[in-house]
């Protein structure tokens, strides 16, 4: 009884351990912690900015898209007909689930033996195949998101010297419908990425939301708000202020242009040492399939 | 043995028709479903895109490819273990742009810093009054680093169709920073040329904040691939050790013997997708030249896909 305790306890303090280390992230080194920390800041200090929790995990915005299938079928720039998005995963399901019923059914009659016992293989096809699919699903959706903020902040310099020019015009001639020869439509074909032009063509964004903008800017606050790109709203800061200020707001847009080019390159720099980090840890894996065939070798010389 | 080879002789074949339709730029049948030609077209664009990054001819290129597939399956054949005809296939596949993707990365940043000394002239240029940019970008390409001379040798040597030239030698390079600051010149020709000047300075800085950042991801890849390509060499060489015992050749053509192979096999290449993923490049941003050029300025853009 008091080893099972002591065992209980020692496992109770593991787990403490790795929770205090993932908590602090005792694996960063100092300079990326001091990125992470100013980003932090920067975003808690910016009103105007969308919370991270937009881009990050968080259980209430998962449980939420899953319930809302179709609109990220929409962000994700795919079909948005979830009805068959639904089937799809279902026929994934019964693939998977024949294959693992080929697949033991041979096993049997050739080594005599299931392959994959027929509770894991039900947990595999009914549980991790669709989940699997949903997590592609979220995968295409924070995609997406991460191209359409590349996309408005590339598009702030090319607005900058638009708007240093002679000629000031807005992005699009009606923002309740964009139209093939829109400044914004033309430049999202100019972009090999796919992902604004399934925003602007055909006006794919109207299914997202009921609202129709009368301004360029309250389009861009709008896609900032139901694509969670808060990028858009920096855009759509900027088409107010050049109402007020005409050519001299240029500057503002290579102000904010470079201001989002530094704070995608922390992001990604965050997110390069981490993954760094689960690099280390992934490269057990090539020893371990070192170790498998000895294994396999080893056994095969006892029998 | 023979149920393996047939299928995998006859996958490689359609696989190697396809690619050779769509790199000869013909009309695939319309018997191929549209996923298929979609996927043949994207696979030799991305094999053109790596020879480019090399600096090596496509024909050079696909033919060095060809002949390592093909040296895979005939030495998977000779171990005669069906299970290592498909692996070493695999492997013909896919080893020669694991190894040689760390020098095109390299080669690729290396180009993209010539490219911004070369943008940089530009904006310097652009100080003194009177110019026109398709001029300044003619006079700046004539003095380019010689890390882009031979591209931008067209660029020196346009007429009047500056841009035209320059889209399409950029679009050779098949290189996002260079497609970025092509796009920034395109963007803004009839523009405020203070601005333009104002604009190139602050992207070069960006660039190269960037370029900075990609020199340690590529360092970091490298290392990766290395790290894979040893173990890898580890685990084949073991595998072809323990094949030349004949007890356990003879456990290789059990059922159980091909599952040992296949998931430690499987664990490897988890593995070094896993590593792979975790280091993937972040996209920077690509751009269709040839379709801004048309609609900046009106007019095609000559010339064809490299050779």
């Amino acid at each position: 009884m008091s080893e099972q305790l002591a065992i209980a306890l020692l496992v109770l303090l593991i787990a403490a351990i790795v929770a205090v280390a993932v908590r602090q992230r005792v694996w960063e080194p100092t300079h990326v912690t001091l990125v992470r920390e100013l980003d932090q800041r920067l975003r808690r200090e910016e009103p105007g900015r969308a919370q991270p929790a937009a881009r990050h995990f968080s259980a209430t915005v998962w449980v939420g898209e899953l319930r809302d299938v179709e609109r990220s079928l929409v962000i994700a720039g795919r079909p948005s007909d979830a009805p068959r998005w639904v089937t799809v995963q279902l026929v994934r399901v019964g693939a998977v689930g024949a294959l693992l019923v080929a697949l033991n059914v041979l096993w049997l009659w050739q080594e005599g033996g299931l392959l994959l016992d027929w509770g894991w293989a039900a947990v595999v096809a009914v549980v991790v195949t669709p989940l699997a699919g949903y997590q592609q699903l979220r995968f295409a959706v924070h995609r997406a998101r991460e191209e359409l903020g590349r996309a408005f902040r590339d598009m702030l310099d090319l607005l900058a010297v638009m708007a240093a020019g002679a000629t000031v015009a807005d992005p699009m001639r009606d923002p309740s419908e964009i139209r093939t020869g829109d400044w914004i439509a033309r430049y999202a074909r100019w972009r090999r990425d796919p992902t604004l032009r399934s925003v602007v063509e055909g006006n794919r964004w109207q299914l997202v939301t009921q609202k129709r903008p009368r301004t360029a800017a309250e389009w861009f606050e709008l896609i900032g708000d139901e694509y969670s790109v808060p990028e858009a709203r920096v855009v759509a800061r900027i088409l107010r202020l050049q109402r007020e200020r005409g050519p001299e707001v240029a500057e503002e847009y290579l102000r904010e242009a470079r201001r989002l080019s530094k704070q995608q390159l922390a992001d990604r720099q965050v997110r390069s040492q981490r993954d760094r980090v689960a690099h280390t840890v992934a490269s057990v894996g090539l020893l371990a399939s070192f170790f498998s065939l000895l294994i396999l070798a080893a056994s095969s010389v006892r029998l | 043995m023979i149920g393996l080879l047939v299928p995998l002789t006859v996958l490689l074949l359609v696989a190697v028709w396809l690619v050779v339709l769509a790199l000869t730029d013909a009309d695939l049948p319309t018997v191929v479903p549209g996923w298929l030609r979609r996927s043949a077209g994207r696979l030799v664009e991305s094999e053109r895109e790596f020879a480019s990054g090399l600096g090596w001819p496509q024909r050079r290129w696909f033919v060095l490819r060809g002949l390592i597939l093909l040296a895979g399956l005939v030495l998977g054949v000779m171990s005669g273990v069906p299970v290592l005809i498909a692996l070493d296939s695999l492997l013909g596949a896919t080893v020669l742009r694991f190894v040689l993707s760390a020098l095109t990365e390299r080669r690729r940043v290396i180009q993209a810093r010539a490219f911004l000394t070369f943008m940089t002239a530009i904006g310097d240029r652009l100080g003194a009054r009177g110019l026109e940019l398709a001029a300044v970008v003619r006079t700046a390409a004539a003095e380019a680093p010689h890390e882009v001379d031979v591209l931008l040798a067209p660029v020196a040597a346009a007429g009047a169709d500056v841009f035209g030239v320059l889209v399409r030698q950029v679009e050779r390079a098949r290189s996002a920073p260079l497609e970025r600051c092509c796009a920034v010149l395109l963007s803004n020709r009839d523009r405020d040329l203070g601005m333009v000047a104002r604009l190139i300075s602050e992207e070069v800085a960006a660039l190269e904040t960037e370029l900075d950042a990609e020199d340690l991801r590529v360092a970091a890849r490298a290392e990766s691939r290395w790290t894979v390509l040893a173990m890898g060499a580890v685990v084949l060489a073991f595998a072809a050790l323990l094949n030349q015992v004949p007890s356990l050749h003879a456990v290789f053509l059990t059922g159980r013997g091909q599952l040992g192979l296949i998931t430690s096999m499987a664990i490897f290449a988890v593995t070094a997708a896993v590593m792979g993923f975790l280091l993937r490049a972040p996209g920077m941003s690509r751009w269709d030249l040839r379709r801004m050029h048309h609609d900046l300025i009106g007019a095609g853009v000559g010339g064809g896909a490299d050779e």
